[in-house]
């Protein structure tokens, strides 16, 4: 599982959630308690408006250790043909250090792609 | 391209064939599926070929689209002329382009249809010379892109937020905590309700996208193509290339009734003159009138080309491309060519077209 690692101490943590390929994409992103069935933050979004559907995860910071992310998308090409690649991308940031990705991607069918991401967060001293 | 009269039972058979599943296929519509229709024809494969040169048919951008030709004329064996053609910006940055910077950046939606061709031709002499040539194209209009239309993706992003949705619903189902059921018979429904609401979106979408093509697709579409060629006395080029032609295309194209298309190009063409250098300006204009569906067609073809070299000529061709399997596409066409104070002759040609990865 992709992991993103964090200062414990540092700024607070965002995820952002990006579609390449220029495909209209949907998504539902969710953080998970570390060892737990509990869902701390639930988001739903898409690409379609001018929001750069960025999240601030909960505060303080450190506690964010061992917690998940959850990243449910579906990907669909406005105009679909044979061999067209879809691509998610979740961009984690503490304040100004360098970001931190993960993509997945691949074809996307005739109707859509519903690639599903996730990613535990890792504190660090 | 081949032209020759020798392959006239091949072509008559794959006429016969367009024309038979063309017949099986009612639902598929021309107008459903335009940006298939144009199957790319890259610039540099298009100067090197030396087949009448007006039509460079407009194309939507794909990551990467490869044309290997003429199987006849090296025996049925292996093809004497391969081309590639692909879009830079689209291999590099495509995993990067969002769609909000598609639609408002003129320079990314220029950058990402700005397409780069390679192609290769050997020639059958003794010489063993090798034609190479490597071309741009540019489209400046393209008012039929469907990222371009609000109201068709308000309606994808419909299905898309509802496929995130039962994506995440199935998954919950499947992971637990799982909803209690009253027996496994409400569990079946429950998971066939599912199921059926999948299929239902999934063909939405199909139907919502072809919806949009056949409002779309007459929208006009304007390209130009620059190219340039030379040859090699080996071939790799270790011995050196030297530029033999240039050549810039124009082609617009628009729809003509629910079935129909025209394209119209002109093509200005720079080469070595009798003395080699390179003075010689010339070229061809021409019109052609696509008929019938996507996946199986007809097209006519009328073709002037004012020549320094040799006298005028002049073409009328028919012809016929077909779809034969996701990406594939057989070419084929037959014609009357004839130069000023020449008797015509017969012409034919037989591609196949390699439309994606």
């Amino acid at each position: 599982m992709k992991q993103f690692t964090f200062k414990s101490e540092g700024e607070r943590l965002s995820i952002n959630i990006q579609f390449g390929y220029a495909q209209i994409g949907s998504y539902i992103l969710r953080l998970w308690e570390a060892g737990s069935n509990t869902v701390l933050m639930q988001r739903r979004g898409n690409n379609q408006n001018q929001e750069d559907d960025t999240y601030l995860l909960p505060l303080p910071t450190k506690h964010n250790d061992g917690r998940m992310i959850q990243c449910q998308t579906a990907v669909v090409a406005p105009d679909w043909k044979p061999g067209q690649r879809y691509s998610v991308r979740l961009i984690f940031r503490q304040g100004e250090s360098e970001p931190q990705e993960y993509e997945v991607s691949g074809p996307i069918g005739e109707s859509h792609a519903h690639p599903e991401l996730f990613a535990v967060l890792k504190a660090i001293p | 391209m081949k032209r020759s009269t020798g392959c006239f039972p091949v072509l008559i058979l794959a006429l016969c064939l367009c024309f038979g599943e063309g017949l099986a296929q009612p639902d598929s519509t021309i107008i459903a599926h335009r940006m298939r229709f144009a199957v790319p024809d890259a610039p540099a494969f298009k100067l090197i070929k030396g087949e009448p040169g007006a039509i460079m048919r407009p194309s939507s951008t794909r990551e990467i689209a490869i044309t290997i030709a003429e199987f006849l004329r090296s025996g049925g064996t292996l093809p004497s002329a391969f081309a590639a053609e692909f879009s830079p910006y689209l291999v590099a940055c495509g995993s990067r382009l969002t769609l909000s910077e598609f639609r408002q950046s003129a320079m990314a939606r220029a950058l990402y249809r700005t397409r780069l061709s390679i192609a290769s031709r050997r020639e059958e002499t003794a010489t063993g010379r090798t034609q190479v040539s490597v071309g741009l194209r540019f489209t400046l209009m393209d008012e039929a892109d469907l990222r371009l239309d609000e109201q068709y993706l308000s309606t994808l992003f419909g299905y898309s937020d509802s496929i995130a949705s039962i994506s995440l619903r199935i998954k919950d189902e499947i992971r637990g905590p799982r909803p209690f059921y009253a027996s496994s018979a409400d569990s079946l429904r429950a998971e066939q309700q599912i199921q059926e609401e999948t299929r239902s979106l999934a063909s939405s979408i199909v139907t919502s996208r072809e919806r949009a093509k056949e409002e779309n697709w007459s929208k006009p579409i304007v390209e130009v193509g620059l190219a340039w060629a030379g040859w090699s006395d080996d071939s790799v080029g270790v011995q050196g290339i030297v530029g033999s032609d240039l050549a810039a295309w124009f082609v617009a194209a628009g729809g003509i009734g629910p079935h129909a298309q025209w394209v119209a190009g002109a093509q200005l063409r720079l080469s070595r003159d009798d003395l080699g250098r390179l003075r010689q300006l010339e070229g061809p204009v021409a019109a052609r009138v696509y008929l019938g569906e996507n996946a199986y067609k007809l097209y006519a073809q009328a073709e002037a080309e004012w020549l320094k070299s040799t006298a005028d000529r002049y073409l009328f061709e028919g012809g016929g491309e077909t779809h034969l399997t996701s990406g594939i596409w057989l070419d084929v066409g037959i014609g009357i060519e004839w130069h000023d104070g020449t008797k015509p002759r017969l012409s034919s040609k037989f591609n196949l077209r390699f439309g994606t990865i």
